[in-house]
This record gives C-alpha cells, structure tokens and sequence, in this order.
C-alpha cells in the first residue's frame, strides 16, 4: 500500500462520516417500508417455523415443545400430502387454463381494428372481480337443477354434472370460477409482452415470406416466451396461494378433493385450533413457494428466447 | 381507377375483418356471460330463479332486490369500511414505495443493493403463509375489529417499490445533477421533479393496489367480528351464507359489491396495460 | 356533502379507536352486554322479543345481540377475541362445544352465580327471584352439567322428529296414525310408498336424508349406545370414541342400503333440501330437527295438517330409548368486567322464565327450557293448532335419563363430526362400506381427541 493511494486518517475519518450522513439521509426513506417488512414478513416467517416446533393448546394460552414431531406429521400425513396433491393439480387446470385462453385473448385483440378498444377492455374486465364476487356469481352458475351451466351442457348433448358435490368434478368448477377471474390480467400482462415485440422482427419475417401462421409460431410465440412463462409461475403460485373461492364454494369438500393448502392452513388453525400444527404446513408452503420463485428466476435466465 | 382500387382493398379488408369481428363478438359473448347471468338473475323473483329452464331476460325486473341487499344487511357500512381500508391501504403503499423507489434509484448510501434484494425476497414470502403469526399481531395489539387491523400490515409493498423504480430509473440522470446544482434536497427533488414526471407510474401503482386491498377476503375474514367492521368481500359471503334462499337478493349484493371496481378498471384501462409495459413484466 | 363527513368522521374515530379500553361498556347510561348468537330469520325476530322485554323490565343493563354467523362461526370469532376488546360477555353456542370452553376456563357457570343469588340476602334489585332449578328441563340440566355444576345455560332445545306425509300413507295403504317407529319398518313402508312412472324412473320415494353427524348421535343414543369412553366422557376424560360399535356400522348401513336401492333421496348436508322434497312430494318422510318445525309448519298455513311428526325411529327393537337434549346453550363470558357478566346472568334468568319461554317455543319451535312452560298459554294453543308440537314433545318427556341420552363430552367434537360426516360421504358417495368408513372415522376422531387432551393438560 503505497502513501499516495491509502486514505489518510483525516480522510478515512471524513469517508466515514459520509457514508454515515448517506445512511442517515437515506433512512428515512427506507425505513418506513422495511420497518413494515420486518414486522409483517419476516418475524412472521420465523415465528411461523418457531410454532411448529410446539403444539398449543386451543386457547392460545400454552406452547410446548415437541420438535420435529409435527413437521414429520405434516410431511408424512397422507391428509397433507392430499392436498398437496390438490393444490398442484388445481394450478395444473389454473394455469393451463388462465394461459391459454389469456394468451388467445391478447392475440385476438393485439391488432388495429375499428372498436378494437371495446374488447380489450371487457377481455380484460374480469380483473375487477374480487374472489368472493366472482364464486357467488359462479354458485348459482353451478348449481346442478337449476344452474345455467349444466342447462348449456345438457343443450348440447354433453353430460352434466353435480358441480360442486361430486369429488371428481368440484376442483373442476373451482378451476373454472378461478380461471374466469384470472383471465383479465393474464391478458392484460400477455398484452403487454405482445407490445413489446418489436416491429422489425415481423418486418423481417413478412420479407422473408412468412405468412401469418408462421409469423405467430416463429416470431410471437418465441419473443413471448418470457411472458408467458413469467404468467405461468405467477399462476401457479397464486393457484398455491387460493383460498377465498373455497371457503365459500365448498369449504375444502366433498371428501377433501377441493382443500388447498391455504385452506388446509386455514381449517387447522381457525377452526380446529390446532395452531402449531397449521404453522409447521405453513413453512411447508412457504418452501414450495420459495422453490416456485426460485424456479422462475433461473428459467427466466435458461430457456428464454433472446431477441 | 384509384377509386376502384381503393373500394375494393376496402372490401377485402372488411371481409377479412368480418371472421375476426366474429370471433371478437363471440369470445367477449363468452367472457361476459357470468355477469351478464348474474345481471339478470339480481332482477328476478325468487321463484324464477328456482325453475328450470333457467330464464335469460328478466320479464318484470325486481329493482326492490337492489334495495333489499342494501337495506337487510348493512351494505353501505361495508362498502365504506372496504373504502376506507383500499384507501388508507393504496395511500400507504405509494407514500412507502415511492420513498423507497426514490432511495433505491436516486441515492447511494450503505447495502444499498442487499436492501433491494431483501426488499425482492418478500415478494418470495408467500403472504398466507403467514397468517398465523400475522393474526397474532394483531390481536395482541388488540387491534381487531379496526381500521388499523385490516390495513397496517399492508402499507408497504416490494412489487410497488420495484415498479416504480423502474419507472424512476428511466428519468434523465442529468435532472438529478440539475437539483443537486439548484441546491435542491432530496425531498424537494422527489416532490417537485420525480413525482409530478412519474404520474403514469403512480396511476398504476394506485388502481392496482386499491383493487387487491378492495378485493381481498382472507385478511378481513380473520381480523373482524363485528358486522360494522366488515367488509363488503366479507360482506356478500356472509349474505350468502344467511339468505341461502333468496339467491336474487344476494345477486344483487353482489353486483353492487362489483360496480365500484368494474368502474375503476374501465376509467384506468389504458393504466393497466400500458403500466406493466414499462418493463416490470420482465421478472 | 356535511352529512356524509360527518358519516365518515364517525366511523373513522369509532374504527381508529380503542386504546385497549377493558372497562365496561355504556350505552344511553345502561351496561352494555354483547350477546352473540346464531339465530337467524323467524328466530333472530324471537330473540329480539326477548331482548326487548328484558331491556324494558329494568334499566341498568343493555342487551345488544349480535348475529355472528353459525356456531361453528361464532366459536372461531370467540377464540380469536380471546384477550381482546372484542370479546363479547354472552355467547350462544352448540352443545358438543361443553368439554371446550370448561377447557378454557374462560366461562363463568350459572353454577356460580346460583350460588351467589342464594347467598345474597335482602337484594332489593327488583330481579326476578333466584333460580331454582327444579322446574328446569331435566335431560338439559344432565347436558350440561359436569362434575355437578352447572356449565352453561340451556337456552334453545331441539330434537330430531320423523316427518311424513299423512296423505301419502293413505294413498299408499298405510295408517297414517301409525307412522314407522323402527328403522325396519321405515324401510318396509317406504318400499310401499315408492311410485315409478310410465318409464320406471322414481317419482316418488320413502324419505329424504339430509347428512349430519348430529342425527348420527342421536339415533346411537336412542339404541342406548355410548358415543366416547370413560362413560361418554363424563365419568372421565374421553379419550377415545366409540360410536364404531354394531349399532353405529347398523346405521351407516341402513342409510346406505336405503340411498343405493332408491327407497331414500341422499339430499347432501342441509336440511332444507329435506323439506323441500317432501313439500314437492318427492319423498314422503324426512327425519329432521324440530328447529325449523316452526317456520315449515307456519310456512305452509293450512296445507301443514298433511304433515305428521313422530318420535325418531330405533334401530330394530322395539324399545323406546331416549334423546340428546344439548341443543344450544349460553355461556357467561369471565374475562368480562362483573358488572356485565352480572347483566348477562339476569338476562339468561328472565329469558328462562316459564312465560317467556312459553313464548319462545311458540315462536321458533324450540322446547321450552322450563317443564312448566308446556301448559302455558301460548304453547297449549299451539299444540292444539298443530299438533306435531305434542309428538316433539312428548318425545321429550318419555326420553329416559341415562348416560347414552345425557350426550358425550370430547374437546375437539367438530373434528369428530367432521369424521362421521366424512364416512357418510364415503359409504354413499366414495363407495367404502360401513365397516371401513366408521373405523376410518373412529381412528381420526380418536387421533383428534389424543392431540386435544395432550395440548389442555
């Protein structure tokens, strides 16, 4: 270290004031919001992890140790791992559903037409419904006597169903209440990556000969897989996140095969006050999450199509 | 001649349009009929909506179901706490974020890229998860049953910070050189330049939260009691599970629960799209 | 534009507030006693007639009845207000919550303040005199009553009546007058009252069964089968359940034995769908509470005197057992300040005098709480009107008095009930048979009671 480039006391002293004056200037800035972080996202987290690790009594009153016991009871119970199950095949069905018809939507209205305005808007209208708006609107849909869903069924020739009462088919008609309400802002964010394709590259396509048809399949589609995949991850972690449409459609039922996770969380906790048990799902939830964003971040960086 | 060609390139354009207004009409045909069903169903009698065939149009609409959700359950109470709670919520979260965004785009002082990153990772946190602890808050705060209970534990948000620095980090970096010359602070260069240039940002940012703090039902499900404190998400279950029977009335609770936030995305339309377009879909 | 400030500014200072205040409450001068409860419709009106004649008998308490959903609900709410402002003084809760809330020693038993009323000598409150329990429902009383003191306070009773449709019998052959009284007969008139049409499709069947693990209950304590160990849990902790015993697989399999050969309509988890369908003569009987006897019978005006009710069928012997009389009780909440738990006492003391509950009954179709309340006028006239009321009652009164009819005491009894409701899901819908279904349910049930008594002990 030579004399000339080593910070002399005097200015070592002033390097840290400064960085002290920038820490002081910047906090109040910061601290608002991770003051709330703190409180409300990671003490949380901890505490959560902390419970599992006691069971309670049901008052609130009493925790005692019991280690991993409930952790093993969670990953080993076949109640908890049903509804893993659950959850995963309702993102399956969300997703795949919200996806497709968001992406159809954002293609259908991606273009100039007279009037073009007006669709996009009732396409992507369906993000004002809240959960608890849009499974009341959908019970009575349902509804297997007088429902207009089983009567349009029955119209053209297909079997109806007991919606919500058979075990094969209620996650199905959760799905469909989920995906109708999804499928405004999957638009709108499909929308938003279809704009963002530059021209030139349908420029360079439509010179090279390609017809409508190859430029979807080979300019769209591609330039628009970060979207879509960023929509997918997003809908399934929402679809691990559900709850609302549950609690009022079914309330976990008939047999379990409609009960998330969330809900899992919900009903042993609130319900049969078992909140050390709840907790140790919750860190399970929390995991998988954690592993979904992780999955999303490293794919964003893999297997999108550069421009 | 020209005229011709014009007339006819005219032709040929509408009739390739005219599939595509086809499917246009059809798709939103589709997209609306759960509304459009539950529209009509609010101005039905009961018994109608007990027969079957279902009915589509309303001979003799029920405008008195409109005043019965109204009047039997205490909707206008509802409605006020979930726009007092969307307020307090959206006003929260802009007044943290932009803070935040500001520091993050604008000034430079000690971990400032771990802070960001710890900011990101609560967008990994997922928020039910956490109920449990969360609800123990507030209940030892002995906050349930109030205002602050449904909102503090949501007045910040990560995803707001990062939308807006984005949006923040496309301002000219010679406007900040510009203020510091000007002897401007940081407050007075955030209120006087920042804001006022980032209005489309913010817009955003404000239909989006007040639309998810108006939308949401677990949180309200778990931190209010007393029917004057719910909310109006709350509000149309409860109604549901009381009037099983007088499924109209409840439709209309419903609608009425659905007017404000339909407004609102229709008003801020342009909002929505154009908002997410500013580069915060690329993750 | 004022108003609506005004409106706003209200609200917001009633919302913000709160520093935790734990004085009593006021209201116009009075104490303020927050009562939650469960009733709705034709019975929350009933309520508000009782609230109201004990606000005006006195003018130092207030009642305020706050309608907070089931009692499933209402519970949960109540747990989640522990420790806080929220908590009401009252609550309006299930029976099967009894092993719960003596658990959280949060209640304050009539038991107590019984004895203090006694005690207290030369009270010139004007109150109605110190109650004496003789006149009181018997089988109620044994309800709720642990250790020899009295828990809760019976508040709205109910039990499970076999309706049926007397012009259908007579269509059918059958004496209307001799309604089944055995799940065997039941069957064999049902196959009676079954009509095809021309294309073999049922149009009518026997009786629409609405699935509730309470009706499950019931008819085991009716063959005098226990629910739980150690005496149903009263002559000890229960720790575990019993109801897997032959005369719990025998009613599992009737019910589905009945569903699969179409003599019985499986109308899912409400009760109302019950009534519907032998309203629309879909089905001829439905065995539902006497709850809603009321607002069905009122309901139909005239046309009710179609309608018979007979006491719950019995397995196969032709014994008379007995019924569970828990219904709902109120429980008096101590983390109160005395002066409301004292208002909330007065008030469970006017609301259970005999006239007063003879009003009730008339009113909702609950049983009186008090033996006397039976002869009293309103609720003789209503027997004469309709006389269902005195098959209901009678039921009561020939119920026998024994450890099966006093009803089972488990701390996590919804976690039980969701097992049974789950293993009748199972035998009429998931295809198990009753043998696996039930000892499925017991190993849950019991497992759910071994985590509760672990976590109070």
């Amino acid at each position: 270290m030579s004399i000339a480039s080593a910070p002399r006391p005097r200015e070592r002293r002033r390097g840290r004031a400064k960085v002290v004056r920038e820490a002081v200037a910047a906090s109040p800035f910061v601290l608002p919001s991770l003051g709330l972080f703190s409180l409300f996202v990671f003490y949380p987290l901890v505490r959560s992890i902390w419970l599992g690790f006691h069971a309670t009594d049901p008052f609130g009153r009493r925790e005692v140790w019991v280690g991993i016991a409930q952790y093993r009871d969670v990953l080993t119970s076949s109640d908890f791992r049903y509804s893993l199950f659950v959850t995963g095949q309702f993102a399956l069905y969300t997703v795949i559903g919200s996806t497709a018809i968001g992406l159809y939507l954002a293609l259908l209205v991606h273009r100039r037409l007279p009037g073009i305005l007006l669709f996009r808007t009732v396409y992507t209208s369906t993000v004002a419904s809240s959960v608890a708006v849009s499974s009341v609107m959908w019970l009575l849909l349902l509804n297997p006597g007088v429902g207009v869903l089983n009567y349009l069924i029955g119209k053209g020739g297909l079997p109806t169903a007991n919606w919500l009462t058979d075990p094969k088919w209620a996650l199905v008609a959760i799905a469909m209440t989920t995906v109708w309400m999804n499928v405004g802002l999957a638009t709108i964010v499909i929308l938003a990556g279809l704009q963002n394709i530059p021209e030139q590259l349908y420029e360079s396509a439509r010179v090279d000969g390609a017809r409508p048809w190859d430029q979807l399949l080979h300019v769209t589609l591609p330039a628009l897989s970060p979207t879509l995949l960023f929509v997918s991850v997003v809908g399934v972690i929402f679809a691990f996140e559900s709850f609302g449409q549950i609690d009022i459609l079914t309330k976990g039922g008939p047999l379990n095969s409609t009960t998330v996770i969330v809900y899992s969380i919900y009903r042993e906790a609130f319900l049969h006050y078992n909140v050390g048990l709840a907790s140790a799902q919750a860190v399970v939830l929390f995991v998988i999450v954690l592993l979904l964003t992780g999955v999303q971040f490293l794919a964003a960086q893999r297997w999108v199509f550069y421009r | 001649m020209r005229r011709q060609k014009k007339l006819r390139r005219a032709a040929v354009r509408a009739a390739v349009s005219v599939p595509m207004y086809v499917l246009l009409v059809v798709s939103a045909a589709v997209i609306l009929f759960p509304l459009y069903m539950t529209g009509v169903d609010s101005l039905q009698p009961i018994s109608k909506l007990l027969t079957y065939p279902p009915d589509f149009w309303p001979e003799h609409p029920h405008w008195s179901n409109y005043r019965s959700a109204m009047t039997d359950i205490p909707m206008p109470r509802y409605m006020l706490n979930s726009l007092i709670m969307a307020t307090v919520v959206t006003v929260g979260q802009i007044l943290t974020s932009t803070l935040a965004a500001y520091a993050f785009s604008f000034m430079r002082f000690p971990f400032r890229n771990a802070l960001f990153f710890i900011f990101l990772s609560t967008m990994m946190v997922p928020w039910e998860a956490s109920i449990i602890p969360n609800f123990q808050i507030i209940q030892r705060l002995d906050w349930i049953d109030t205002y602050q209970g449904l909102t503090v534990p949501f007045l910040a948000t990560a995803f707001g910070t990062f939308l807006l620095r984005q949006h923040f980090m496309t301002l000219p970096r010679e406007l900040k050189d510009a203020a510091d010359i000007d002897g401007y602070g940081d407050l007075r260069f955030l209120l006087r330049v920042v804001i006022p240039l980032s209005r489309a940002a913010l817009a955003t940012l404000a239909v989006f939260s007040f639309l998810q703090a108006w939308n949401q039902y677990l949180w309200p499900l778990l931190v209010t009691n007393d029917p004057n404190m719910r909310t109006v998400q709350i509000g149309i279950a409860s109604l549901q599970d009381q009037e099983v029977q007088r499924t109209n009335v409840v439709l209309a609770g419903t609608v009425i629960a659905l007017l404000p936030m339909l407004f609102l995305v229709i008003a801020f339309q342009r909002f929505l799209v154009r908002g997410l377009t500013a580069g915060a879909v690329k993750g | 534009m004022r108003r609506l400030a005004l409106l706003l500014l209200v609200a917001l200072t009633a919302g913000f507030a709160g520093c935790a205040d734990r004085g009593p409450r006021y209201a116009d001068g009075r104490v303020e006693v927050r009562f939650w409860h469960s009733m709705t419709g034709v019975n929350s009106n009933a309520l508000q007639k009782i609230v109201d004649g004990f606000d005006a008998s006195q003018d130092r308490y207030k009642i305020v009845p706050i309608y907070q959903g089931g009692y499933p609900d209402s519970l949960k709410k109540l747990v989640a207000s522990f420790g806080t402002r929220a908590m009401p003084a009252m609550i309006q809760l299930d029976d099967i919550e009894l092993r719960f809330m003596v658990d959280s020693a949060a209640t304050a038993p009539p038991q107590d303040f019984i004895e203090r009323d006694a005690a207290a000598t030369g009270t010139s409150e004007g109150y109605p005199a110190p109650v004496d329990l003789s006149d009181f429902e018997p089988r109620a009383l044994d309800y709720y009553t642990l250790d020899g003191r009295l828990r809760a306070m019976p508040f709205n009773l109910s039990g499970l009546v076999l309706y049926y449709d007397r012009d259908a019998f007579k269509d059918a052959g059958l004496d209307p007058d001799k309604p089944p009284t055995t799940l065997e007969e039941l069957r064999a008139d049902s196959e009676k009252l079954l009509k095809r049409d021309s294309s073999g499709a049922i149009t009518r069947n026997g009786i629409a069964l609405s699935i509730d693990a309470w009706k499950f209950e019931q008819m085991l304590a009716k063959q005098g089968a226990l629910y739980a160990n150690n005496g149903n849990g009263r002559e000890g902790l229960a720790t575990q359940v019993v109801f897997d015993s032959p005369q719990g697989e025998a009613i599992l399999a009737w019910w589905q034995e009945m569903v699969r050969s179409g003599l019985a309509t499986n109308v899912g988890r409400q009760g109302l769908q019950a009534f519907l369908s032998i309203i629309t003569g879909k089905s001829t009987m439905a065995i539902e509470s006497t709850a809603s006897m009321r607002t069905i019978l009122s309901a139909l005006g005239p046309a009710s005197a179609r309608f018979g009710a007979a006491p719950m069928p019995s397995l196969a012997s032709k014994e008379e057992g007995g019924i569970v009389l828990g219904g709902a009780a109120v429980w008096i909440m101590s983390e109160r300040p005395d002066i409301e738990q004292r208002g909330a006492w007065e008030f469970l003391k006017y609301a259970t005098q005999p006239q007063v509950q003879a009003q009730w009954h008339v009113d909702t179709g609950y049983f009186p709480v008090r033996v006397s309340s039976w002869d009293l006028e309103p609720a003789a006239s209503l027997h004469r009107d309709f006389p269902q009321f005195t098959a209901a009652r009678d039921q009561v009164l020939r119920s026998p008095q024994n450890i099966a009819t006093a009803g089972a005491v488990i701390g996590p009894f919804t976690q039980v009930r969701e097992a049974i409701e789950t293993a009748f899901e199972q035998v009429l819908v998931g295809g198990e048979t009753p043998r696996q279904a039930l000892d499925r349910a017991a190993r849950d049930a019991t497992r759910a009671i071994a985590r509760y008594n672990r976590s109070v002990e």
